[in-house]
C-alpha cells in the first residue's frame, strides 16, 4: 500500500476518534447541574440533620459552595464534600446542620421544595430539591425516650440499603402499625417486616406490614398486644438500586406506633435512609432523562 | 553538515530530557527546539523532507514558548481526571507536529543516505520511521478516548506505548548522530534509484 494512502487512513481514523469521542462526551453532559430528587422527613433537632446530594458536570467551572433554607434559617448546608465521582459528573454532598435558635415559623410541619444555593462565582439561585417534610417536635426530648414503655435493644443499618431495629417492651402496649410520609410513594420499592416474640415465640411477618406489592397496605394496621419483657423487631430494605428511581434520595422516619392500655400513644422512630451510588450506566440514563426534560 | 546533525541530535535530546526542580525546568524544551531549528535550517537545503521537519520544529518552538506563558500541553494518562477539550487538542496537535518533524528527519536521512548509496542507513531510517509512525498513530488515536473512558484499566498497554515512543525518539537521536558520521557534506546524487535499498542489490 502506498504511504500516502496509509497516512490518509491514519488521519481519517484519528479524526474519527476525536470527533466521535467529543460528540459522545458532549452528549453525556448534564444540561444543567442540580440537586437529585430528595424525599426527606426530618425533625428539627441537631442529631437528625440530613445531607443533600447535588450533581454537576466535572467540566463545570461554577462549583456549589453552600445552601440554606429560607423557611428554616437555622438549617444550613456546609461544607461540600464529594459523594461520588463519575466519568463525566460528580455528586456532591452538602452536610446539613442546625445552627442557632430553633425558632419555628408555625405549628404545622414545613414542606420544602426549593433550597437557596450559593456558588463559587458568587451567584445565588433557588434550586428544586424534591420534597422535604420538617416536623416541629424536638425529637430528642419526646421521641424514643428511655423512660417510655419501649426501649431500644439493638439496631443496624448497612450500605446495602437495609437495616433492622429491635426494641424491648417494658410495660404492656399494643403495637398498631408502621407509618412514614414516604411509604405510599415508595410502594413495593420499600420492604419491611415486623416480628415479635408475642405469645412466647417469634412471629414472622405477622402483620400486613410486609409490603410486597403496590396493592399492599403501606401502613400496618394489625394490632398486636405486647407484654413486658417481649421484644419487637423491624427489618427493612430499599429496593431502589436497580429501579428507575435509583437516583432519588430518601430519608424515612419510620414510626412504630404503640398505644398503652390507658390510651397514651407512643411512637418509636427508626431512621431508614437511601443514598444513590449510581453506576456509569445509571448516570448516563439519568443524563439522558434530564436532556429529555429540558427539550 | 556534521555540526548540523549534532545540533539536531542535541535538540532532540533536550526536547526529551525533562529535569525539574519544583516548577523550574533545567532544560526547557524551548532550547531544544531552538537547536533543532538551527540544525534543520542547514539540512533543509539537502532534502525537501528536512524542510518539512524544519517547519514542524518552528511550530513546536512556538508552542514551547507559549508553554512558558502558561499554555498546558500534556496530561496524565494514568489518573482519573478527564483532560479538558482544549488541553486534549493542544496535546494531540503537539504530538502530531512532533510526528511530522520526526518524519522529516527520518525520511530526510533515508533519502540522503540513498543518494549516497548508504543502503543500510537508508533502510534503518525507513523502518525506524515506520515504528515511530505506528506508535504515534496509536497514541493520537487513543487520546480522545480519555474524554469518556479511563485508560487506567489499559495501563500496561498505555505504559508500553509511551515507553515505546520514548525509546523510538531516543533511537532517532542515534540515527541522526550516525547520519552525521556517515553522510558526506554535499548533496550526493540528486536522482537516486528509487528502488535502491528496497531489495538486495548484487553488484558485479
Amino acid at each position: 500500500m502506498k504511504p500516502k494512502i496509509i497516512y490518509g487512513i491514519a488521519i481519517v481514523l484519528i479524526l474519527a476518534s476525536g470527533v466521535g469521542n467529543y460528540t459522545y462526551n458532549r452528549y453525556y453532559q448534564l444540561p444543567e447541574a442540580g440537586y437529585l430528587r430528595h424525599y426527606i422527613e426530618t425533625h428539627v433537632a441537631p442529631s437528625v440533620a440530613f445531607d443533600l446530594l447535588y450533581v454537576a458536570n466535572n467540566a463545570d467551572k461554577r462549583k456549589i459552595v453552600s445552601a440554606q433554607v429560607d423557611e428554616l434559617p437555622m438549617l444550613k448546608f456546609h461544607p461540600v464534600q464529594i459523594h461520588q465521582e463519575l466519568r463525566h459528573q460528580t455528586i456532591y454532598k452538602l452536610m446539613g446542620y442546625y445552627d442557632g435558635n430553633m425558632s419555628w415559623p408555625g405549628a404545622d410541619p414545613v414542606k420544602l421544595h426549593t433550597i437557596t444555593t450559593f456558588f463559587s462565582d458568587g451567584s445565588v439561585s433557588e434550586e428544586e430539591v424534591g420534597e422535604i417534610v420538617a416536623y416541629q417536635e424536638v425529637w430528642s426530648s419526646t421521641q424514643n425516650a428511655e423512660s417510655g414503655p419501649i426501649q431500644f435493644s439493638s439496631g443496624r443499618s448497612s450500605s446495602d440499603n437495609d437495616g433492622s431495629t429491635s426494641v424491648q417492651i417494658t410495660s404492656p402496649v399494643t403495637f398498631t402499625g408502621i407509618s412514614s410520609a414516604w411509604l405510599d410513594k415508595l410502594g413495593s420499592l420499600f420492604e419491611y417486616e415486623v416480628k415479635s416474640t408475642a405469645q412466647g415465640r417469634l412471629t414472622s411477618g405477622f402483620t400486613s406490614g410486609v409490603t410486597s406489592g403496590i396493592d399492599s397496605p403501606v401502613e400496618a394496621n394489625a394490632s398486636v398486644e405486647l407484654k413486658s419483657g417481649q421484644s419487637l423487631s423491624l427489618d427493612y430494605r430499599f429496593m431502589l438500586r436497580q429501579s428507575p428511581q435509583a437516583m432519588e434520595v430518601y430519608n424515612l422516619q419510620l414510626q412504630m406506633n404503640f398505644v398503652e392500655p390507658n390510651g397514651n400513644k407512643h411512637d418509636y422512630t427508626v431512621f431508614a435512609n437511601y443514598s444513590p451510588y449510581p453506576t456509569e450506566a445509571q448516570m448516563r440514563t439519568y443524563v439522558r432523562e434530564q436532556r429529555r426534560q429540558v427539550k | 553538515m556534521m555540526r548540523a546533525y549534532s545540533q539536531v541530535a542535541w535538540g532532540l535530546a533536550l526536547e526529551l530530557i525533562d529535569i525539574r526542580f519544583g516548577s523550574f525546568d533545567l532544560f526547557p524544551d524551548v532550547i531544544g527546539f531552538l537547536l533543532l531549528l538551527i540544525g534543520l535550517s542547514h539540512l533543509r537545503m539537502y532534502d525537501e523532507r528536512f524542510k518539512i521537519a524544519w517547519i514542524a520544529a518552528g511550530v513546536l518552538f512556538i508552542l514551547s514558548v507559549l508553554q512558558l506563558f502558561g499554555l498546558q500541553i500534556g496530561f496524565s494518562l494514568t489518573n482519573y481526571e478527564t483532560p479538558s477539550v482544549p488541553v486534549l487538542i493542544y496535546t494531540s496537535f503537539s504530538i502530531a507536529v512532533d510526528l511530522v518533524m520526526l518524519f522529516g528527519i527520518c525520511r530526510g536521512i533515508q533519502r540522503l543516505a540513498l543518494s549516497w548509496r548508504k543502503v543500510e542507513l537508508s533502510r534503518v531510517a525507513g523502518s525506524g520511521w515506520s515504528v515511530i509512525f505506528g506508535l504515534g498513530f496509536l497514541m493520537l488515536f487513543l487520546f480522545p478516548f480519555q474524554l469518556n473512558y479511563t485508560l487506567q484499566d489499559a495501563l500496561p498497554v498505555v505504559f508500553l506505548l509511551a515507553l515505546g515512543y520514548l525509546v523510538a525518539s531516543l533511537w532517532v537521536i542515534l540515527l541522526v548522530r550516525r547520519a552525521g558520521r556517515e553522510l558526506p557534506s554535499n548533496k550526493g546524487d540528486p536522482n537516486p534509484d528509487p528502488d535502491l535499498g528496497n531489495h538486495v542489490d548484487i553488484i558485479a
